[in-house]
């Protein structure tokens, strides 16, 4: 296991009148070279996760196993935690902070102290990896990236790095669709060619419904319940409860409930709901609207 | 009335002649009353259309006018247009000035000058307008992007603006609340009778309007009901945007047979009607 949070609290601002509990008592499970999502309403607890498992904080009480290692034992070096695992922080355009994208992206090698050669080398092939070509992106001004190219080149100096996990926060919020689209297929292509375990954190189902292994539903700090994607699909009562949109295709056919009452609403994309859709008109005999139909009701 | 005759902007300054212009020609009317949504990905000019039509950039080339008055005048129409026209930006904190949710709704009419009895009635009106008498005094740090943004809204609305522009308000909220915040400003377009023009790269967004602008490379692509809109889907996907998949459905059943279903299905409840007075 990756890691392996254990009745985990979190207060922030704790013993003063601002006292925040973040995290409740939280249990789950990250297992390695998969694709984890944790999904919940604002104040869910998600940021503060990201946290924990960057090593970035430490939690307040319960425990956090990283490969097996309790992090927070006085002997634990956070070092381990910081050179596997990379953040792309919410809007990643905030932790770009040097002049040209060259610099920025070779930030991370040059404090490892990575020669000279083999940091050229690492910019390189992460940029490559994002998409972005070393020759025109090497020397341009960080100023003056789009939002989308802002997003990849934090990701390449992520990558710079080498992690073996990398945690995406909200990555896709103030995309646009075509940004968004191109975000996710980064992430899966990345996922593959380095072998990267991902936990991506979302406040709605519609990026990880395709992406995720398994999803993670939180809510007010703690696990609310886990599963793939289709099992948490199948829990739309639970999902409507707590202010979690589902995805598009989900959405219709929960819709669709009044027309086809059994209608399956684990449906993960458009071909899936066009297939039930056409089953259920079949078993309720439900006759295809046809043209004179409608013809005939309008008279 | 707001009117756009053939205006270009660019954003280079005079020595630099390469840079495409983001504006090129455009030409708009759009009539007091009217909802209309301006779509179109990043960079296709929609922002620019909405800075031009609040009189914060100023056309290279053409007109623009708000009621007659020309956007490149200046002095006492300028003042006029700043209070017709209302402009909320995509993200809240570039336009939340005080440090109370009551104190920066009140920042815009202190400054029209009005007297204070009536400042605390367009107040109270907006809190109650947006729902947010709960939020009142609580400091605009402690509140979530979703809720700043009612609040730069509502700091907009009692200023009465006869307009009403929205810069991509939905990019950085949640979708849940994105949709809330749409039902609202819809009931003000039709309650109060205020012109929304909301900027958007979401589809799905524009269903409720009467009419849809498609922006793209700085042009008008498209300017018609949502209807029409969606049926050019290839023309959209081409651009860089795309038709909810609802509408993709009822697209995709249609041509399955099903012919007493609309070919163009905007929204889930309109599927859902189609259906069921068909069996």
């Amino acid at each position: 296991m990756l890691f392996e949070l254990r009745d985990v609290h979190y207060v922030y601002m704790r013993g003063t009148p601002f006292a925040f509990e973040a995290l409740t008592g939280l249990s789950l499970s990250i297992p390695a070279n998969q694709t984890v999502a944790l999904v919940g309403p604002t104040k869910a607890g998600k940021s503060t996760v990201v946290d924990l498992l960057a090593g970035l904080m430490k939690p307040g009480t319960g425990t956090i196993l990283f490969e097996g290692t309790d992090i927070t034992a006085s002997s634990f070096n956070a070092e381990r935690i910081r050179s596997t695992v990379g953040v792309v922080f919410q809007s990643p355009e905030a932790q770009i902070f040097e002049e040209t994208v060259g610099k920025d992206v070779s930030f991370g090698p040059r404090r490892k102290k990575v020669p000279l050669a083999e940091s050229r080398r690492l910019v390189q092939e992460s940029l490559e990896a994002v998409g972005l070509s070393y020759e025109d992106f090497r020397t341009r001004y960080t100023y003056a990236l789009s939002g989308g190219e802002k997003r990849r080149v934090a990701i390449a100096g992520v990558l710079a790095l080498q992690p073996k996990v990398i945690i995406f926060d909200e990555p896709t919020a103030g995309l646009d669709p075509r940004g968004r689209r191109e975000l996710l297929d980064l992430i899966v292509k990345l996922k593959q060619r380095h072998n990267l375990s991902v936990v991506y954190t979302s406040s709605s189902l519609e990026d990880v419904i395709e992406l995720a292994d398994i999803i993670h539903i939180l809510n007010n700090g703690r696990l609310a319940f886990s599963g793939t994607p289709r099992e948490i699909l199948a829990r739309v009562h639970e999902l409507t409860e707590l202010d979690i949109a589902l995805p598009e295709a989900a959405q219709i056919s929960l819709a669709l409930r009044e027309v086809f009452p059994t209608m399956r609403t684990d449906v993960l994309n458009l071909a899936e709901l066009e297939e039930e859709i056409i089953k259920h008109a079949a078993e309720v005999q439900f006759i295809a609207p046809t043209k004179m139909d409608r013809e005939t009701k309008a008279q | 009335m707001l009117e756009v005759s053939n205006v270009t902007f660019s954003y280079s300054t005079h020595g630099e002649q390469n840079a495409p212009p983001a504006l090129h020609e455009v030409n708009l009317s759009i009539p007091p009353g009217e909802t209309v949504a301006i779509i179109g990905h990043n960079g296709s000019g929609k922002s620019t259309l909405a800075k031009l039509l609040a009189a914060i950039l100023k056309p290279t080339t053409g007109l623009v006018q708000v009621d007659g008055l020309r956007t490149d005048a200046s002095g006492e129409d300028i003042w006029k247009i700043r209070q017709r026209v209302g402009i909320v930006f995509q993200n809240p904190d570039d336009q939340l000035v005080a440090s109370t949710v009551i104190d920066d709704i009140a920042f815009g009419p202190e400054n029209l000058g009005l007297p204070r009895f009536e400042i605390e009635e367009r107040v109270q009106e907006t809190l109650a307008l947006l729902e947010l008498e709960s939020y009142a005094h609580m400091g605009i740090n402690d509140l979530s992007v979703g809720q700043k943004q009612q609040v730069a809204i509502a700091g907009v609305l009692a200023m009465r603006p006869h307009y009403l522009i929205l810069d991509e308000p939905t990019t950085m909220i949640s979708n849940h609340t994105a949709r809330r915040l749409l039902e609202t400003i819809y009931k003000l377009s039709q309650e109060r009778g205020i012109t929304v023009i909301h900027i958007t790269h979401y589809m799905h967004e524009v269903t409720n309007f009467k009419r849809v602008i498609v922006m793209h490379e700085g042009h008008v692509l498209m300017d018609d009901t949502p209807t029409s809109v969606f049926a050019r889907t290839d023309e959209l996907q081409a651009v860089g945007l795309d038709v909810p998949m609802v509408t993709k459905l009822g697209w995709r059943l249609h041509q399955q047979g099903w012919t007493g279903l609309s070919e163009i299905i905007l929204s889930i409840e309109e599927l859902k009607a189609n259906l069921c007075s068909s069996n």
